[in-house]
């Protein structure tokens, strides 16, 4: 194996290897710990720079190593895949800091960032994937890698919530097996190949081929919170808030996301799955669930619920992105897949923070804790600006290629569904920010804690800064070189018009 | 030179007071931060001094443009004069404050302001029309009292509502051009297929931030409610993001649209009746100038629809709209601020003075759109400008009788009239300077109109007449109540109806939660039936301990790995 082929193997390393070690470290050894977490973030970080710099000056970095007989395990770093695998990098070492941070003094350290370390490892996986079953593997383990995060403590309600968790995503993981070996059996190949690799099949294979894409959505849709496989996710908040980070902002529902998209355009391609008429079926799901998720947020008093329900919404927008098939709404689904995951981390960053510091859990209990934390509340506000779609943030560049995506391809309708979640959005954001901000603070905050002139710790603070800043800037500098926005362009072009 | 030092103030016009924003929250630095606050719309001042320039952003959001022509320097020079002022108001308060939120709040909406003016492409607009709006709706939601943060949310609703519309039309308008610059997307509405609709759109959506009747709701009561520093701002926003975005958006002078301009002047007389029996119906001043505004939206609605009638009439008009803009607003200005004018006048005579003085505004902001009469002689229009003169002087005049909100006084109900208004009158004495001042505005007009305008001794001298008889009607009927309508707390009578969405939203609450109580209810049932089964055997207590191990994770892994292989082999 050549260097370049080392290199993929070696992003997935740099998150396994110091989470296999911190499984077995005692719990007082919190500077090794530490340094292992960090250590593996920033080698990831630097070793997907390195990839980013390579494929720019065309460089190659593939590795197959022998699964079974006609079945390899295949990693790839293509457009696509670098986009997922940079976000999850980056924001892997904002949660890492975070989870430092917030998680001090509390019991289970090394099962906690263990399990973090393989999240991680499963997500890069997904994102790196070069062929189905590579994906359906590491899907799986992101599915059991996450499943002892969300019952981290241990209490009744968190035992629940991960069976709920468990019992979808293992029924998804199953729907998505049957229908990746349905289709192997099919076309003897499941490489993603841009473009798709099942356009050859003759019209007479369409029922078969519908069931398939059927059974690949519905157990990618888990993950994804497509409504109605979305109840998990709610469900799943009683978990810490750097695992809620981790798994509405970087790894979970966003691996399902990606499938979708590697579905769509890698495996079926665009215009053939247009030709079989599974995605206007996607379009009307996507565009329920839109609506749906706002709607249901609307009517949560507590932070972190609603911001679940917000989740299930704003995920939607990939999907509906990739349906409407056409590049400039291709566009708008993949950099929302960028977008949707710096706002939505800084905002459970933020409830993370009015919990941890303040013991704020609910909307209504939120009155003048801009007055008490400041900064915070200034990085929500940049986070539920974006998400309501308001310039400069970066959420109203998504929502612009979309609108002019469904322009393009003469589906006006989508247009309503953005109006209407825009809405929505802004019925249940704003209230927020208003109490927030010009509401009189209690007498007496339901668990403050002190952290002398600080509002709250460094690792607590930081995070969310770096990312609504991210998030800024990716809206107002969207044009920049490197910028998500001009990735995604990379991206569109390859799948509509030729590599 | 002078290029680059225009293009260098356009990016300092905008970035300056976000500098400031940036100096306030540094610790150390809060008291530069504040000194500076109130002149931070000095550089822009400067560059509506210099000469036509464009700067093209290429990395900025989808590829912005900043530009300074003829029509933005109109705007520039009005809306820097009105931060300016608001600037200056603000100075005491916030010095006085313990927070900078009023003063990170106002700075933004500076910032935004000045982007509105700056902008060259429709992206950049509309951000900045974003960040301008939202921070106003923060200055007001920052004040104590609970009905100005009323105030606030009827704004924010409205911008919310308007936004979306003028989002939808320029995704219309950007997927026919191709491109987002202003030039581009007028030619685009030109030739676009639906051009009625986007038109329609537009309208309303610029309409709600220069309160046309329909989407008027928070003018009065914003106008009513907003401290002085606001009140310059909320007149630099109506003329900025309202009527300074449909003249970019909107290509006058290139579309024929008879059936849109038909509507247009059918709505133009509706808020003026509308505006003119509302607005006397109030008893707190600044509500009834919030009216005042309203009618001034007619103008702009008659100017529209001359324009989409005979699209060649916008060649001329093009000229006398822009000192129409100047006037007004900074008429508009002036006179809701006169209250604070006021109190700085220790004599009598000093009162007197200011009682002058205010009358002159009064007449200059009614007669201010006499320059388009001479354009739109002989046309119906023309009777509509005069009648929209007419109404703005009425209900200036007649604001001048009455006091402001009383501010610690809370209205018992919703819609009360009984919020207490202030038995204190702004102007000392409304009677004396009033027939002063008519007969040197009846010589000065009839001049200046003369020389500057072109308009002639009769269409001048009728324009006078309307003014002068509303004028005295208004002092009439604050003398002895000629017009008997009822009396109408400060708000809008049409307001209650937006409360209908408020009861549709609980309503719609009370049967989600109904409905979740149901589904938790068979939840719960199910629930009830199949733990103690689990319970007994204790199958999940065991397995959910079990996959806690890393051990267990990676042999299920491993077995699935098989059950993947046995399937491909098979």
């Amino acid at each position: 194996m050549s260097w370049d082929s080392w290199i993929p193997l070696l992003v997935i390393a740099s998150s396994l290897l110091p989470g296999l070690i911190i499984f077995v470290l005692a719990e007082e050894r919190v500077r090794l710990r530490t340094t292992l977490n960090l250590l593996g973030a920033v080698s990831k970080l630097a070793l997907v720079g390195l990839m980013l710099w390579g494929v720019f000056h065309e460089h190659h970095y593939e590795t197959r190593l022998a699964l079974l007989p006609g079945l390899e395990l295949v990693l790839r770093a293509g457009p696509l895949a670098l986009l997922f695998v940079t976000l999850s990098t980056v924001l892997w070492l904002l949660t890492t800091v975070y989870a430092i941070g917030y998680l001090e003094g509390s019991p289970h350290r090394s099962r906690f960032f263990g399990f973090f370390s393989l999240c991680v490892t499963a997500t890069v996986g997904v994102a790196l994937a070069g062929n189905l079953i590579t994906f359906v593997l590491f899907y799986e383990l992101l599915t059991l890698s996450t499943y002892p995060l969300v019952v981290h403590r241990g209490t009744d309600v968190a035992r629940r919530a991960g069976q709920t968790y468990l019992i979808y995503t293992v029924v998804g993981g199953a729907l998505l097996l049957l229908g990746t070996a349905w289709l192997y059996t099919l076309t003897g190949n499941l490489e993603f190949t841009p473009r798709g690799f099942v356009g050859h099949l003759g019209p007479e294979h369409a029922p078969v081929l519908v069931m398939i894409f059927a059974l690949l959505i519905a157990g990618l849709g888990v993950k994804a919170a497509l409504v109605p496989l979305h109840g998990w996710l709610p469900q799943a908040m009683v978990a810490p808030a750097p695992v809620s980070a981790l798994l509405h902002a970087v790894a979970v529902v966003k691996a399902g996301a990606f499938g979708i998209i590697r579905v769509v355009y890698e495996v079926f391609g665009v215009e053939f799955a247009a030709e079989l008429g599974v995605m206007q079926p996607l379009a009307w799901l996507a565009a329920v669930t839109i609506i749906y998720g706002s709607i249901r947020a609307l009517f949560q008093d507590d932070l972190k619920r609603r911001l679940a329900f917000s989740t299930v919404s704003q995920v939607s927008y990939i999907a509906l992105g990739v349906a409407i098939a056409g590049p400039i709404a291709t566009i708008g689904g993949i950099v929302h897949l960028v977008h949707q995951g710096l706002m939505k981390i800084t905002l459970f960053f933020c409830a993370g923070n009015l919990a941890e510091t303040l013991g704020v859990h609910k909307i209504s209990d939120m009155n003048g804790a801009g007055r008490r934390m400041p900064w915070t509340m200034a990085a929500f506000t940049v986070g539920a600006f974006g998400m309501i779609g308001a310039p400069p943030i970066a959420g109203f560049i998504s929502k612009w290629y979309l609108g002019q995506g469904a322009l393009e391809t003469g589906q006006g309708w989508v247009i309503l569904v953005l109006a209407g979640s825009s809405l929505l959005n802004a019925a249940y954001f704003l209230p927020i920010v208003h109490r927030a901000w010009f509401r009189e603070p209690p007498a007496e905050w339901p668990d403050e804690h002190d952290f002398g002139r600080k509002e709250t710790a460094w690792a607590l603070l930081l995070p969310p800064m770096v990312t609504a800043l991210l998030a800024l800037g990716a809206g107002l500098l969207a044009s920049t070189p490197f910028s998500p926005l001009e990735w995604a362009r990379l991206v569109a072009q390859r799948e509509f018009y030729g590599p | 030179m002078s290029v680059v030092l225009s293009e260098g103030l356009m990016l300092a016009g905008i970035a300056w007071p976000l500098v400031v924003v940036g100096l306030l929250i540094l610790p150390g630095l809060r008291s530069v931060g504040l000194a500076l606050t109130p002149w931070a719309a000095l550089p822009v001042l400067v560059l509506s001094t210099f000469p036509n320039s464009t700067l093209k952003l290429p990395d900025v959001m989808l590829g912005g443009i900043l530009a300074l022509d003829a029509t933005g320097r109109v705007f520039l020079l009005l809306i820097s004069i009105l931060w300016l002022a608001s600037g200056v108001l603000a100075r005491a308060r916030l010095l006085a404050a313990g927070s900078n939120v009023l003063a990170v709040m106002l700075l933004l909406a500076m910032s935004g302001s000045f982007g509105l003016v700056l902008a060259g492409d429709a992206l950049l607009f509309f951000a900045a029309a974003t960040v301008a709006g939202y921070s106003l709706y923060g200055a007001l939601a920052y004040e104590a009292d609970t009905q100005t943060r009323k105030a606030g949310r009827v704004l924010v609703v409205l911008l919310v509502f308007s936004d979306l519309l003028v989002f939808e039309v320029l995704l219309m308008l950007g997927q026919a051009a191709g491109t987002v610059d202003f030039v581009s997307l007028r030619h685009a509405f030109v030739n676009i297929e639906n051009k009625n609709m986007v038109l329609g759109l537009l309208i309303v959506g610029f309409g709600t931030k220069i309160g046309m009747f329909g989407v008027h709701f928070w003018t009065p009561v914003v106008f009513a409610r907003a401290s002085a520093e606001l009140r310059p701002a909320v007149v630099a926003f109506m003329f900025g993001a309202g009527v300074l975005g449909s003249w970019r958006l909107i290509p006058l002078g290139q579309i024929d649209a008879k059936e849109a301009a038909a509507i247009l002047q059918w709505l133009a007389w509706v808020t003026l009746v509308y505006a003119g029996f509302a607005g006397m119906s109030q008893t707190c001043r600044r509500a009834i100038l919030g009216y005042a505004a309203i009618a001034l939206s007619s103008v702009w609605l008659v100017v529209l629809s001359a324009c989409l009638q005979q699209p060649e009439l916008w060649q001329t008009l093009a000229h006398p709209s822009a000192a129409v803009l100047i006037q007004s607003g900074a008429g508009l200005a002036a006179i809701l601020l006169i209250d604070k004018i006021n109190e700085g006048a220790s004599s009598r005579t000093l009162s007197g003075l200011v009682s002058v003085l205010t009358w002159l505004v009064v007449l200059l902001l009614a007669i201010a759109p006499l320059g388009l009469v001479r354009v739109m002689d002989g046309q119906v229009l023309a009777i509509a400008i005069l009648s929209a003169m007419a109404v703005i002087a009425l209900l200036a005049g007649n604001s001048l009788f009455h006091g402001d909100l009383d501010p610690s006084a809370e209205p018992l109900e919703r819609y009360a009239p009984s919020a207490a208004v202030s038995a204190s009158r702004p102007v000392k004495d409304p009677y004396i300077a009033l027939w002063v001042i008519a007969a040197l505005i009846v010589v000065a007009t009839l001049v200046a109109g003369y020389q500057f305008f072109h308009v002639t001794i009769g269409q001048a001298a009728t324009g006078l007449f309307i003014v002068v008889v509303a004028i005295t009607a208004a002092v009439l009927n604050a003398r002895w109540r000629l017009l008997r309508l009822p009396v109408l707390a400060p708000g809008d009578v049409l307001l209650p109806i937006t409360h209908g969405l408020v009861l549709a939203r609980d309503g719609a609450g009370r049967l989600l939660a109904r409905c979740e109580e149901r589904w938790a209810d068979i939840t719960q049932a199910l629930d009830r039936r199949i733990r103690p089964l689990m319970t007994r055997s204790d199958i999940a207590g065991m397995l959910e301990s079990l996959f806690l191990r890393w051990s267990l994770a990676l042999s299920l892994l491993l077995l699935l790995g098989l059950l993947v292989a046995w399937l491909a082999a098979s």
